[in-house]
């Protein structure tokens, strides 16, 4: 589903290479791990796979499509249609609703929603029945994203990336703000309804506990030759979008 | 397209205080350029449809605006008299059809008196050579009859058989008063929206019996003659302030504007009403363009407000286009949702000043027409006025693409994680 082949990519003004993958496959509906310190590339890796980052060299070929030959506007509609994606926190938007934040895959991406309501009828359900099955009851539905606990955030990143059922989930170390015990009712409920979507999962984080919960594990620092401290990752500052 | 117009609109209401502000200012400066355009034409407008079929307004010799002025609009200074015998000899000229004398000084509690003849409601036009026409009662027809402008009437609660009394002249109250010689109102003019409106109107005759027992603006010390004998005297006028004259043919009126220029006996002024008015827009046309320069930098600082605040903005926001970008967002889409913010505080912005400004005219309409006598009509905006409105959009959506481009190269920098 995913493969990746001689990929190299720099951020420009930098010295050396960021990422220089040899090969990396990933197959459908597979869950992945993929771990590695701080200023390994994992984000980087994953904007490479997302089409938002245009390799240097080497390919990204999802479902088919090598996105590096592609227009952009064309790697921005298949990562609308077939890719959901989770950040570290601060996923939603917080002028729209819990369930509107959910429904935004639906309104950018015709395939999603259209997806969305094969499963559940209409788009609404079906953003209700993710919700519902990431543990979030109808009361926090229609408030305020911001209102929400972190935990309960991310859940509803999850549900939004879910929506659709897109082939593709990344993950980038979405559980670094939540406590143990959500941790690992996160990465359950998240593997749980990925294999029910029949969506492949990357999920990277620097927490080696979680693991053995995943089909394989990766080493990114194994993968990636380049593998030295990136940057600009260590000093990614997450502000509130918006307010 | 309309969920990235929807996604603006609620990113703009999110950051409703900081963004308010620049509606402000926006509103402000399309309530001066539009509301400037707006008393700009309605004065013309108001000015021209105050006289029409007076071919010429004699008077003596002196500025031609002044003397439209003060004779057609009793704005300004009093200009001199000219004297009767000047009148008659003008009125037996074979190119003259009708003369209306006019004689003004008085005032009835702030509005101007017009002393004429019976011949100013048959001979005045006003509007597209629209005739006077009566409300109530009939013309003055007694010595100490009065006929009420419509505004006169209903701002005082007059009507035909009240009596009222006549300050000597225009200072209003506090003046000394013609009190021993009341007038009764005859009739009720119907509504003009010209100066007509705010005027009493007497007779010559009644003018000159009201100051028969005075001298040098006061009453003489001794001396009162009471009403019933006033007709013992020699009630022909001794001069007036102005003359409005009407043509046989519209084609001798430079003839006869010369012949006047010439008058022998006295040194008098003929001026086309038109042409004066064109003179007094073109002299109040430099104050104009400064008031329109003026809004006009108005409108420039407050579009520079809107780029300054939505960039300052942009950092705290990068967060959210990296969220939007996750999603399946290009670049241009967020090119265009900044773009399509800064049209939507914009277009709010107009159309807070236009609403405004619809307001302002309202509630300060009766102010300006009992003060000024302009009248402001409640019409449709004039074709300027839309493009001034128009120009304030576009310029604001202009504006707007200033933070749009830096948005959209943050976002192609940043991709998934927005650095700072």
């Amino acid at each position: 589903m995913l493969q990746i082949e001689s990929l190299r990519f720099r951020w420009p003004r930098t010295a050396a290479d960021c990422i220089d993958i040899d090969r990396l496959d990933i197959g459908p509906g597979e869950c992945v791990f993929l771990h590695g310190p701080s200023g390994s590339g994992k984000s980087t890796l994953l904007g490479l796979i997302a089409g938002v980052l245009v390799p240097d060299s080497g390919e990204v070929t999802l479902l088919g499509e090598r996105l590096r030959t592609l227009a952009p506007a064309k790697r921005d509609a298949i990562r609308a249609a077939r890719i959901g994606y989770i950040f570290q926190q601060f996923n939603l938007l917080p002028y729209l609703s819990v369930v509107e934040n959910v429904l935004l895959p639906c309104r950018l991406s015709a395939h999603r929603a259209q997806k969305a309501r094969s499963v559940s009828g209409t788009v609404r359900a079906d953003a209700e029945a993710l919700l519902s099955g990431m543990g979030l009851d109808a009361s926090v539905w229609n408030r305020t994203a911001t209102a929400l606990s972190v935990g309960q955030q991310q859940r509803v990143a999850a549900a939004r990336a879910l929506i659709g059922a897109p082939e593709l989930i990344l993950a980038d170390e979405p559980t670094s703000a939540l406590d143990e015990d959500r941790r690992n009712a996160f990465v359950e409920l998240m593997i749980g309804l990925c294999t029910r979507a029949g969506s492949a999962l990357v999920f990277v984080s620097h927490d080696l506990r979680l693991a053995t919960r995943f089909d394989r594990s990766i080493a990114l620092a194994e993968v990636n030759r380049a593998s030295r401290p990136e940057p600009d990752a260590g000093f990614a500052v997450h502000t509130r979008a918006g307010t | 397209m309309s969920a990235l117009l929807s996604l603006a609109a609620r990113s703009a209401w999110n950051r409703r205080f900081v963004l308010s502000l620049t509606v402000f200012s926006i509103a402000l400066s399309t309530f001066l350029l539009v509301g400037i355009e707006q008393l700009r034409t309605s004065a013309r407008a108001s000015f021209s449809k105050s006289v029409s079929g007076t071919d010429l307004v004699v008077g003596a010799r002196s500025n031609s605006v002044q003397l439209l002025l003060h004779a057609v609009f009793r704005i300004g200074e009093p200009t001199q008299g000219m004297g009767w015998a000047s009148v008659e000899k003008l009125a037996a000229n074979p190119l003259v059809a009708w003369v209306v004398p006019l004689s003004l000084g008085d005032s009835h509690r702030g509005f101007p008196v017009l002393g004429t003849t019976s011949g100013y409601f048959t001979h005045f036009r006003y509007g597209y050579r629209e005739a006077l026409a009566f409300s109530d009662g009939r013309p003055f027809d007694r010595l100490f009859d009065a006929v009420l402008g419509a505004e006169v009437a209903n701002r005082l609660g007059y009507r035909t058989g009240d009596r009222i009394t006549l300050s000597h002249g225009t200072g209003g109250a506090g003046f000394a008063e013609h009190g021993d010689k009341p007038f009764t109102v005859s009739g009720v003019l119907a509504p003009t929206g010209t100066p007509v409106d705010r005027s009493v109107h007497v007779s010559l005759e009644a003018i000159e019996a009201l100051h028969l027992d005075w001298q040098g603006g006061a009453p003489i010390p001794g001396l009162s003659i009471p009403p019933e004998f006033v007709r013992k005297f020699d009630l022909q006028p001794r001069s007036v302030t102005a003359l409005l004259v009407g043509l046989h043919s519209r084609a001798s009126v430079f003839a006869m504007q010369r012949q006047i220029a010439e008058f022998r006996p006295e040194p008098l002024s003929a001026v086309l009403p038109g042409v004066a008015l064109d003179q007094l827009w073109e002299l109040v046309g430099a104050g104009e363009s400064a008031l329109i320069a003026i809004s006009a930098l108005v409108s420039v600082v407050s579009l520079a407000g809107l780029v300054a605040v939505v960039l300052a903005g942009l950092n705290e926001r990068r967060r959210e286009l990296a969220i939007l970008r996750a999603l399946g967002a290009s670049p241009h889409h967020v090119l265009l949702l900044l773009a399509m913010e800064g049209a939507i505080v914009t277009l709010a912005g107009v159309l807070a000043g236009l609403a405004a400004l619809v307001a302002g005219l309202a509630a300060g309409a009766p102010m300006l027409r009992a003060e000024l006598g302009i009248d402001l009509p409640f019409v449709a905006p004039t074709t300027s006025q839309v493009l001034l409105a128009s120009a304030i959009l576009a310029a604001g959506f202009l504006a707007s693409l200033a933070p749009a481009l830096r948005a959209y190269r943050l976002s192609l920098a940043d991709g998934l994680t927005p650095r700072i």
